[in-house]
């Protein structure tokens, strides 16, 4: 099973959101990092066949996926990064809804709904409006929704905004159960879950991606230039605004910074080990920054 | 033979005590295949045909849809009763855009509701769910209309006005709100959907007005055959856009940002 994209491009006017990627995903997790505006939902749209590509193909063992129709949706379970819910469903109703719109018979629906309702702790609430449910709820729901059909390819764009830690721990547990066999594409600004669960890693910068690799490979790419220094609190607004501060730790009177330069900032700066989330502040910090003002 | 609460040591021992039954491979491959042929038959993904289909649909339209159709039948139905022409006169007038604008909410309530995305990812994707909405709610408008229909001739009420007042705003209205939901995809907004078949209904009242040459009930009214032509001509332009909606909503959305117009909501 191997979904490989080529050459695939998609371009809004003079805007390039996905310029010329190629990659072949087979079974695994893969985790997708990258910025606001580096083209992560695009290209998860595009995955999905909701978008059509400007150029080049995604093909599902070897056939083009717009081609293959309903054959290729039949296989997919996806949730988007922003929708939405008829508020008037109750939980139960609105996967009923979902099931019947992915073609599953009306007996399966009922028994995979409770099922997957259990397995994201919203049983005991399945007759309740979704008006009434918290964002967090809405979020869990949404994954149940694309895992109705037991998908071959689930593709979860930002699957844990909204959630809380034990939330988050939740979710992890069950994309890992249910990765067996499956090609699994989640994207996420929260570094630890990719790092928890994901095999893969694709770093996306400008529509490109960057690095493609285990996350252990990956952050060997950015080794020695993270470092750690202890300094008096008086001097941090003026390393704050020369070096990209990853972590700071106020101790008494001095503060321990984790900085992630090229160089070393200080004499008295130390290499660290880094982590994916320094990773993540080395490539994506300038954008970060532009896209906050 | 009792197992019960044993040791790791003992159930080892147990268990080598027993050994495996042998296995024929000629019958191990049968069995495999029996299996494998069961587990094509089996099918959780059936196609289901298409009055199947229509039923499971009409199961998730909204009930303020069959309760307000309803409201407005019952409302002539009481006029006509009572052989108040004129009330029933200005009901169905203003039966055409009110049709329309139960439509046009009902059709894109995906949009208002920001489902599109997980429902374009469907086995029946955004473009049938579009179509079996279509079938559903023009078979109940139809049904309306055709209901309104008998109310008005109850009154004595001649057909070409039928057709001017209430079947030709109808196919008017919903022809240019299918057109604007068309170019606005998913960008719609409840004000603005509301909007639509409200200005579209005025503009069905300035065409009324260029077709006609006497007064009735205040509002002038044609004599000639632009009646049926027009009436006619509204149809067409309605299936049109119908069909034009169905075929291109999937990919609707795909060269725009997304950002709203005019959300007041």
């Amino acid at each position: 099973m191997e979904l490989r994209i080529e050459n695939l491009t998609k371009q809004y006017g003079t805007f390039l959101a996905v310029n010329d990627l190629n990659a072949v995903l087979t079974c695994g997790v893969y985790g997708l990092l990258g910025a606001n505006g580096a083209g992560k939902t695009t290209l998860m749209r595009l995955l999905c066949d909701i978008q059509s590509p400007t150029a080049g193909t995604v093909s599902y063992d070897g056939q083009n996926i717009r081609e293959n129709g309903d054959h290729y949706r039949n296989i997919l379970g996806y949730l988007p990064q922003d929708f939405g819910y008829y508020p008037d469903f109750t939980a139960m109703k609105f996967l009923l809804y979902m099931s019947a719109i992915k073609g599953l018979s009306k007996g399966y629906a009922k028994q995979r709904s409770l099922e997957l309702l259990d397995e994201v702790g919203l049983l005991q609430v399945k007759d309740k409006k979704i008006k009434t449910f918290s964002g967090g709820m809405k979020q869990r729901l949404g994954i149940a929704q694309a895992m109705l059909n037991d998908p071959k390819i689930l593709i979860l764009d930002e699957p844990t905004a909204g959630l809380d830690p034990k939330e988050r721990v939740r979710f992890r547990n069950l994309i890992s159960s249910f990765s067996r066999n499956k090609i699994v594409l989640l994207s996420t600004h929260i570094v630890s879950d990719v790092e928890y669960i994901a095999g893969d890693i694709l770093v996306m910068k400008k529509g490109k991606f960057i690095h493609e690799g285990r996350p252990d490979e990956i952050i060997h790419s950015i080794d020695g230039k993270v470092w750690e220094c202890r300094v008096p609190n008086g001097q941090v607004p003026s390393l704050e605004g020369r070096y990209n501060i990853g972590n700071m730790r106020t101790e008494g009177e001095n503060t321990i910074l984790r900085i992630i330069s090229e160089e070393k900032p200080l004499e008295s700066a130390l290499n660290a080990a880094p982590n994916l989330e320094d990773l993540y502040l080395y490539y994506f910090n300038d954008e970060e920054s532009s896209n906050g003002k | 033979m009792e197992i019960g609460m044993k040791k790791d040591s003992e159930l080892d021992l147990l268990l080598k005590q027993h050994t495996p039954p042998k296995v024929d491979q000629k019958i191990r491959t049968l069995h495999i295949a029996q299996f494998s042929e069961d587990i094509k038959k089996m099918d959780y993904l059936p196609r289901e045909p298409f009055p199947s289909q229509i039923l499971t649909h009409m199961s998730y339209i909204s009930c303020w849809v069959w309760l307000s159709q309803a409201g407005i039948l019952l409302l002539i139905y009481y006029y006509a009763f009572q052989s108040n022409r004129l009330t029933v006169s200005m009901l169905l007038y203003c039966l055409g855009p009110g049709l329309s604008l139960i439509l046009v909410y009902e059709l894109s309530k995906s949009f208002r509701a920001k489902t599109w995305e997980m429902e374009s990812a469907c086995r029946y994707n955004l473009a049938q769910i579009f179509f079996f909405r279509l079938c559903i709610l023009f078979g109940a408008d139809f049904l309306v209309l055709g209901g309104a229909l008998i109310g008005y001739r109850m009154t004595d009420g001649p057909l070409w006005q039928f057709c001017l007042y209430t079947l030709l705003p109808f196919f008017l209205t919903s022809a240019l709100s299918l057109y604007a939901l068309r170019r606005i995809g998913s960008r719609c907004s409840s004000a603005l959907l509301s909007a639509v078949p409200l200005t579209a209904g005025f503009l069905d009242y300035l065409l009324i007005f260029s077709l006609s040459k006497e007064s009735f009930l205040g509002i002038p009214v044609p004599l000639d055959n632009s009646v049926p032509f027009a009436t006619l001509l509204a149809l067409a332009l309605l299936l049109y856009n119908a069909l034009r909606l169905c075929t291109e909503v999937h990919y609707l959305n795909e060269n725009r940002k997304d950002q709203k117009l005019w959300n007041f909501g």
